[in-house]
């Protein structure tokens, strides 16, 4: 029912056809994501960067704050990852059992190798370039620097604030617990220090398409290094797909992004195979099943979305 | 009730989370509107009662901080604070904390004194935040305060139990639309419950409080909670309990707290992982014309009490960031 609300009338709709959509059809598709999944709303952004194809109101979609517990190759490594791939699917449905690798696939074929796009295409950045193995090197220095930041820091720490307050939770730094240790500290309900993201949906004019945005926080809050977010990247689609770009409706914020360059070809392959089996999918939910589709890239940030969709 | 069960009730302290898009503003607001100028500018940050489990009680300041008119998002509890920027590393550490932070309590002790809290319960959840921004470095130092009265007793406080132990589900259920319906748009933070019979329950604001309860003895007060933790509720209580023993309870009285929690999954929203507590009413003051002691400023990453501080330079810095494109 609130499906049918939230559709609009599209003459013009060629998403079936073509996985692309209009401004028309994202600002549906928005409202229907907020609808289901409050955790996401419609945002402004900067007021000179306004564009004059999306309402005021309603220029991108932003959730802040999510969790990511724990680093991809924990996932891609560690022998639970049948779990939860298996769990996944059984709540997920269609795409994982019978599509997770074929749109991986998709999604994961490097832009630059596409002859005709490359030459639009704005530069991909191989956010990586040292690879998994050259991080090592990269932390030592990292840490070098946070060591000399946090001893700095320390000499702007204060007394006579009245610290000693009883009433007062001491929040765990879960950076000191293993994995384990932090699944028990989320089923008991403790507090958790973990790395968080920012997640962005804006329309991608040029692509026609829905185009997902990250920004990093590490356990205390400091900003993750391009490095470190790769880390939340799946290695298979980090090194194509990701590129640091400048946001289009914010100011001077460069922000890591899923190239949209393959994403209208990956929509199109899924409502093909739903109109195979049968069934009409209404554009309203084209961003639900963006999000699931781009779990892909990023499977340990846990963003909300629905998982479950009638089509 | 068996007085042994009665234990110390801790608070889960706000933590801040500043979204980059704040500093990018409050450099160019500095370069342009502010210049030396260090006196204290209104901001605005806000709340939530939808976070991810297992995360802090996230208090957000974004870059809409600075807009006059904020864009009312149905699930923000929105607070207003006051923003301080030093023009040196020098004043920035230098300045008096212990001031800054009682000058703030004063004015919210006088708000909870006088019942305009009352008439505008987002008065209880204020905050200060003191900041430095090395532009060159793209640096920025921040220390966030959010105001509570300490009381001269501990808060105290039976375990806390599912809400479903004290609401039946369609009582449940009638929360979740009364507080959808009527409340929620107003951004309010807290509200008055009053169980009707076994299926409903009734909703009032904080200013209603005297006919409302008329009669009751252990009244019901509902908190929008953006603590996750199962056993304890988030900070704004802390000031709420200080209103409810300045105006209408003694110390040592019951309050029966419900820590609203809200989430939405598949479609379905839903409040029914909130908890409830009873709450003791400590005593505020020793003698009645004693001013109370503020805390408020919050921790570092160490746990001790100093500022932090956010490097952007590999996101800002144009000579970083061309290093990083290939």
């Amino acid at each position: 029912a609130t499906a049918q609300f939230l559709t609009p009338v599209l003459k013009e709709s060629k998403f079936r056809e073509t996985g692309v959509i209009t401004p028309e059809e994202f600002v549906a598709a928005g409202d229907y994501l907020v609808h289901q999944c409050p955790t996401w709303q419609w945002t402004s952004g900067e007021e000179s960067k306004m564009k004059s194809y999306l309402p005021r109101e309603k220029q991108f979609l932003i959730t802040r704050n999510v969790p990511c517990y724990r680093r991809c190759k924990h996932m891609e490594y560690v022998e639970e990852n049948e779990t939860i791939v298996e769990e996944d699917s059984e709540i997920g449905g269609w795409i994982d059992t019978h599509h997770n690798v074929q749109l991986g696939d998709t999604l994961g074929a490097t832009a630059a190798n596409d002859a005709p796009l490359s030459a639009l295409q704005d530069q991909i950045v191989n956010i990586s370039r040292d690879g998994p193995d050259g991080n090592t090197n990269n932390d030592d220095g990292d840490d070098d620097d946070d060591d000399e930041e946090a001893e700095d820091m320390e000499a702007f720490e204060e007394s006579g604030l009245l610290d000693d307050d009883n009433a007062t939770l001491v929040t765990k730094d879960s950076t000191e617990l293993n994995a384990s240790a932090i699944d028990g500290a989320a089923a008991d309900g403790g507090i958790l220090q973990t790395r968080t993201y920012d997640l962005h949906i804006t329309y991608d004019k040029y692509y026609q398409t829905p185009r997902l945005w990250l920004f990093g926080y590490d356990e205390h809050r400091q900003p993750l290094k391009v490095e470190e977010m790769y880390e939340d990247f799946s290695q298979d689609h980090a090194k194509k797909t990701i590129t640091m770009e400048s946001h289009p409706h914010l100011l001077n914020s460069t922000m890591a992004s899923v190239h949209p360059c393959r994403h209208a070809e990956v929509m199109k392959k899924i409502i093909q195979t739903v109109q195979d089996g049968g069934h009409e999918l209404g554009v309203h939910v084209y961003l639900v099943i963006f999000l699931k589709f781009v779990q892909a890239v990023i499977p340990t940030i846990e963003y909300d979305y629905t998982r479950q969709f009638t089509m | 009730m068996d007085s042994s069960e009665v234990t110390l009730l801790q608070f889960a302290p706000f933590e801040s989370r500043v979204d980059t898009g704040f500093w990018h503003k409050l450099g160019s607001y500095k370069l342009n509107v502010l210049k030396l100028d260090e006196d204290a500018q209104v901001i605005h940050g806000y709340y939530r009662n939808d976070n991810a489990e297992a995360l802090s009680c996230g208090f957000n300041v974004d870059y809409e901080a600075f807009n006059s008119k904020l864009n009312q998002h149905p699930n923000h509890f929105y607070c207003t604070g006051h923003l301080f920027v030093k023009n040196t590393v020098e004043t920035f550490k230098d300045c008096d904390k212990l001031e800054l932070l009682n000058r703030a309590g004063i004015q919210l002790w006088e708000d909870i004194k006088s019942g305009r809290s009352i008439e505008n319960p987002y008065l209880l959840t204020q905050f200060l935040a003191l900041t430095f921004t090395d532009l060159k470095k793209y640096q920025y130092y921040y220390w966030f305060a959010f105001p509570v009265v300490k009381p001269v007793e501990d808060f105290r406080a039976t375990p806390s139990k599912p809400i479903d132990s004290l609401l039946s589900n369609a009582q449940i259920e009638s929360l979740l639309s009364e507080y959808v319906t009527v409340f929620k748009n107003l951004g309010m933070p807290f509200f008055l419950l009053k169980k009707i019979d076994g299926q409903s329950v009734k909703l009032g604001c904080l200013k209603e409080w005297g006919d409302f309860f008329d009669e009751v003895e252990i009244p019901t007060v509902v908190m929008c909670d953006p603590s996750t933790l199962h056993t304890n509720p988030g900070w704004p209580l802390r000031n709420l309990l200080i209103l409810i023993g300045t105006h209408w309870k003694k110390s040592g009285d019951r309050v029966q707290i419900i820590c609203l929690r809200d989430k939405t999954r598949e479609g379905a929203r839903s409040i029914s992982h909130s908890i409830t507590f009873t709450v003791f009413i400590p005593k505020i003051l020793n003698k009645l014309q004693d001013i109370p002691a503020f805390i408020g400023w919050e921790k570092n990453k160490r746990q001790k009490l100093g500022p932090r501080m956010i490097n952007l330079s590999s996101s800002l810095d144009p000579t970083k960031l061309s290093e990083s494109a290939v």
